[in-house]
């Protein structure tokens, strides 16, 4: 059995050197697990933030900006007395300890202890010398004007990423990632592009002075207002009124933030009307001495449209004057429902505006097929139909502007950080809704509007030749159908001055209460607002208006 | 269990073995389940890691779970294969052994064909039959069969091993055309691995320790033409000896394993989440597995698979210590060394102490044709395992328990 003598002592020493390699095995996974640390990048680097870009209002005044502050984080195994760092930096930033130490408990490469702190800390946060941790200069949004302009601007959350307005819509404009999306690399660039907008900061503020005025005297659930350079569909003012701070964004609810002037559709009302007689005039269904018969009412396909009073026989441009339902359900019997809708299309109704702003609504505007008998008069009157009131304004701008429909613009233009400019936002033509004699002709009758005979008279501004029209529209009630009592929707669409108006303004109260009427509600607001900024634009009160108004 | 052991088979293979113990008796006993459950564990660990590794890879087949479903198959077969090899015969392995010599040198040949008939033309590795989808690599039964006609050459000879001419040549020449097949393909670690465990077979068979220096000193100049015959070869080793000269390239699979290991730490970073089988570390789910186990569970999960091992090539040659015939004596010893040395080779290799090559890790490297392979292989041993011996006068103490 000499062979099996070899073979055993053979096979010992097969099983010695196994045994040894494997020992070996377990000292190099040792070596390479615990002493080759210097293959381990210290941690994962908190993400680096480079500045995010200025939001300006067209003469570069500054909507939002972004404040150099320190944030602290510590990278928790590298802290050796993690009770007297807490207390240390608990002291810095007057914060709650055990919170701090809770944190810095976590088994995490690193910690967050407090994002962007308060700029009068910073001295005390940068005397910090603890071993573990560390400051990270963050850029911290902020919003010098607070409120103002808050639907359009939005916010950026604590990551500086655009969370609503401007700031989500163009976020990566004004914080490139490190790669932008043309596949250029901008992540040597420091600060993010400055976004130029079309709004007027005095214009804005003008606007949201009047609108909150009139929300307490009203009080409505809501007031939008839009001041719009009709010649070029640059919006100079749009804002809503509640509206939220947004410096402290995170206090206020979803709803509220919601810039429902872009966003919700409502049934316009009589301000509608301006619409259906530009295209009854454009087709020369109709002109400005047709005769009516208002009888308070009128049977339409089974069901009754109601005046507000009997106006008796009155001309179209009294029909416009005095909002006469009867006389505008006569003259809409003139014209083919296919028509009407595709004019009404071609006003921009019933698709969005394109505005570059986040969640605009498109309003309804419904197929003919799908009318009832009775739509094609509802619509006349401004109900059956819903627009945003961006929606209004810019169809309404269209007829100020000789008939051509603007794309309506909040940006002006993008800027490099150097100033160089990157994109010019020029005025853009979409169509040719009405003609021009049909504006002007359209422009006239309204200003009947602003006349002691009109809806419109406290519109009236002294020395302006202003054309405009009332609304005051049901609501639609959404749980029961049908249309709610007492509760109207109120608006005033004016144009200033006539002829060639420079701005379009369009106020609209949502249930106001007491007065409801757009004359009563909507109108003085529209007023105090051109009152206040028509010097400003340099809309100067025609030459005959001052001379009467010396002479008396 | 004890089905086959009424068998006609067994008795006969039986009968001519009980007389030379005296005092002892062979019994068909129970397996050994200690290494059955380290197998099934290394089969849960394998698709464990194959569903975490290969979550990144099969993203670029379109499908994140495309290497697991395939595991899972692969796993499903291989249970049965080696449950049926539970209870085969073993000593009716003997009997087709010289048939799959041929059949594997065969097919070895047949893989080498395109390289022969289209000469110039640049080929990837011709390591496998392709059907479908699905690939089939001989080399890793070569293997099996290599092991299998080694002990049977080994059994027979006994001590003529020695005789040059005899013994000595004729299963030398045998392993030289397989290895040299496997190596053409070219599959160079394959190819070495046969070798060293003929070698070491040869070794334990009780070849002279001058045949064997001899043989080593004859295969170094070898080695060195076939590395330096190979570009990719000598990079390789230049990335071995020093990965950090070339970081990007060269030493850039070494390095992603280091930082792997690095990573895992004490308790690891937790499973499926391993950072370097994202795109870092090259193919994390075959051959670098153990690396991304390590960054994944930590020392102690590096540790624990380790001493699964361990405990296999503890039970491995424990149950050929237990063999009372010399086929299968040898044959466990093979088996068992093959599994083992695989898994040295491995982790030497993922641990930067050895040149990159592509020895899988047994068990839990992707790859069906290796699970099978080492699924028949764990399932010859646990066959192996029911020879077992029962001492009733303890005249002759077992090889392993001396």
């Amino acid at each position: 059995m000499e062979i099996r003598k070899i073979l055993k002592r053979r096979l010992k020493i097969i099983l010695i050197v196994i045994a040894l390699i494997f020992s070996f095995l377990v000292i190099r996974i040792t070596q390479l697990m615990f002493f080759n640390r210097e293959l381990v990048p210290p941690s994962p680097d908190p993400p680096e933030y480079s500045e995010r870009g200025f939001i300006l209002d067209r003469n570069n005044e500054k909507l939002a900006i972004s404040l150099e502050t320190y944030s602290i984080y510590v990278r928790p195994k590298e802290v050796e007395n993690k009770k007297k760092a807490a207390r240390e930096i608990a002291s810095a930033i007057d914060e709650d300890y055990s919170s701090i130490l809770r944190s810095m408990n976590r088994k995490k490469p690193f910690v967050w202890i407090q994002r962007q702190i308060d700029i009068r800390y910073t001295e005390r946060v940068e005397n910090l010398d603890t071993k573990g941790v560390y400051l990270e200069k963050e850029y911290r949004r902020h919003y010098p004007h607070n409120n103002l302009a808050s639907h359009i601007l939005g916010f950026s959350g604590i990551d500086n990423v655009g969370l609503e307005g401007i700031e989500y819509q163009l976020d990566d404009v004004l914080l490139p990632r490190r790669i932008d999306n043309k596949g250029i690399d901008t992540s040597g660039i420091r600060r993010g592009y400055t976004v130029v907008l079309t709004i007027d900061r005095y214009i804005q503020e003008v606007v949201e002075e009047e609108l909150e005025r009139a929300l307490e005297s009203s009080q409505a659930k809501l007031i939008t207002g839009i001041v719009m350079n009709p010649n070029t569909g640059e919006i100079l003012a749009l804002a809503n009124k509640p509206d939220y701070d947004l410096n402290d964004f995170q206090r206020y609810s979803d709803e509220r933030k919601r810039n429902r002037a872009i966003t919700d559709p409502f049934e316009p009302g009589s301000t509608f009307k301006v619409f259906i007689a530009s295209i009854l005039l454009e087709k020369e269904l109709v002109s400005e001495n047709d005769q009516f018969n208002c009888t308070g009412s009128i049977d339409v396909e089974g069901a009754v449209i109601d005046d507000i009073r009997k106006h008796g026989n009155i001309n179209f441009r009294e029909v416009l004057e005095q909002s006469c339902n009867v006389g505008m359900v006569e003259s809409v019997k003139r014209i083919d429902k296919n028509a009407m809708y595709e004019r009404l299309r071609a006003f921009g109704f019933g698709v969005p505006t394109g505005i570059n702003l986040p969640g605009e609504g498109r309003g309804i505007l419904r197929n003919p097929k799908n009318w009832s008998g009775i739509s094609k008069y509802a619509i006349a009157i401004g109900q059956e139909i819903s627009a945003t009131p961006l929606q209004i304004a810019q169809a309404a701008s269209a007829i100020a502007n000789s008939g051509m429909l603007m794309q309506p613009r909040i940006i002006k233009r993008i800027e490099s950080p150097d100033g160089s400019i990157l994109k010019d936002y020029s005025p853009l033509k979409i169509r040719t809704v009405v003609s021009e004699p049909t504006s002007e002709l359209v422009l006239d009758l309204l200003t009947g509007v602003i006349s002691e005979r009109g809806t419109g008279y406290k519109a009236k501004v002294e020395g302006y030749t202003i054309a405009g029209k009332t609304g005051t529209a049901q609501i639609a009630d959404i749980e029961l159908g049908g249309y709610l009592e007492d509760q109207f929707y109120a608006s005033f669409l004016g144009f200033v001055p006539v002829p060639n108006p420079r701005i379009v303004v369009l106020v609209t109260l949502d249930r106001p209460v007491g007065e409801v009427y757009g004359g009563q509600t909507a109108a003085p607001v529209f007023r105090n607002i051109v009152e206040r900024i028509s010097h400003y634009l340099n809309i100067l009160p025609s030459f005959s208006e001052i001379y009467i108004l010396r002479d008396g | 269990m004890d089905l086959i052991s009424n068998s006609k088979d067994w008795k006969e293979s039986d009968d001519n073995q009980t007389p030379e113990f005296k005092g002892q008796e062979v019994k068909k006993g129970e397996i050994d389940y200690i290494l059955l459950s380290v197998i099934i564990i290394l089969y849960g660990i394998g698709i464990i890691m194959v569903f975490s590794a290969g979550i990144s890879e099969g993203i670029k087949y379109g499908e994140y779970l495309y290497f697991l479903k395939r595991q899972v198959v692969w796993l499903g077969i291989s249970f049965l294969t080696l449950i049926f090899f539970i209870f085969v015969d073993s000593a009716s392995l003997e009997r087709v052994i010289k048939p799959l010599i041929w059949v594997i040198i065969f097919m070895l040949a047949m893989l080498l064909v395109p390289i022969f008939v289209e000469r110039g033309v640049v080929h990837p590795s011709r390591r496998w039959f392709r059907f479908g989808d699905i690939g089939f690599q001989p080399s890793e039964f070569a293997k099996i069969v290599l092991v299998l006609y080694l002990a049977s050459i080994f059994s027979k000879k006994g001590e003529r091993i020695n005789d040059f001419y005899r013994g000595f040549l004729p299963p030398f020449l045998i392993i030289s055309v397989i290895s040299f097949l496997i190596f053409l393909e070219p599959d160079f670690s394959t190819a070495f691995m046969l070798f060293f465990i003929a070698i070491l077979m040869f070794f334990i068979a009780g070849i002279r320790t001058i045949s064997i220096v001899s043989l080593m000193v004859v295969s170094i100049p070898a080695l060195f033409l076939m590395i330096n015959n190979e570009m990719y070869r000598k990079e390789r080793i230049a990335g071995f000896l020093n990965p950090w000269a070339d970081p990007t390239d060269k030493g850039y699979q070494i390095i992603q394993s280091f930082k792997a290991f690095a990573f895992g730490g004490f308790f690891g970073v937790g499973l499926g989440r391993s950072v370097q089988k994202m795109n870092h570390l090259p193919i994390p789910h075959t051959d670098f597995i153990y690396a991304i186990a390590a960054e994944e569970m930590g020392y102690i999960g590096a540790l624990l698979i380790l001493l699964v091992y361990m405990v296999f090539a503890y039970r491995g040659f424990r149950i050929a210590g237990m063999q009372q015939d010399n086929f299968s004596f040898f044959l466990a010893f093979g088996i068992t060394s093959l599994i083992i040395w695989g898994v040295v080779f491995n982790i030497s290799v993922v641990t930067g102490l050895l040149p990159s090559t592509g020895v899988s890790l047994p068990f839990l490297s992707y790859g069906g044709s290796s699970l099978l392979a080492n699924s028949i292989m764990a399932g010859i041993l646990l066959n192996l395992s029911k020879n077992r011996t029962i001492s009733i006068t303890q005249t002759e103490k077992l090889v392993w328990e001396q």
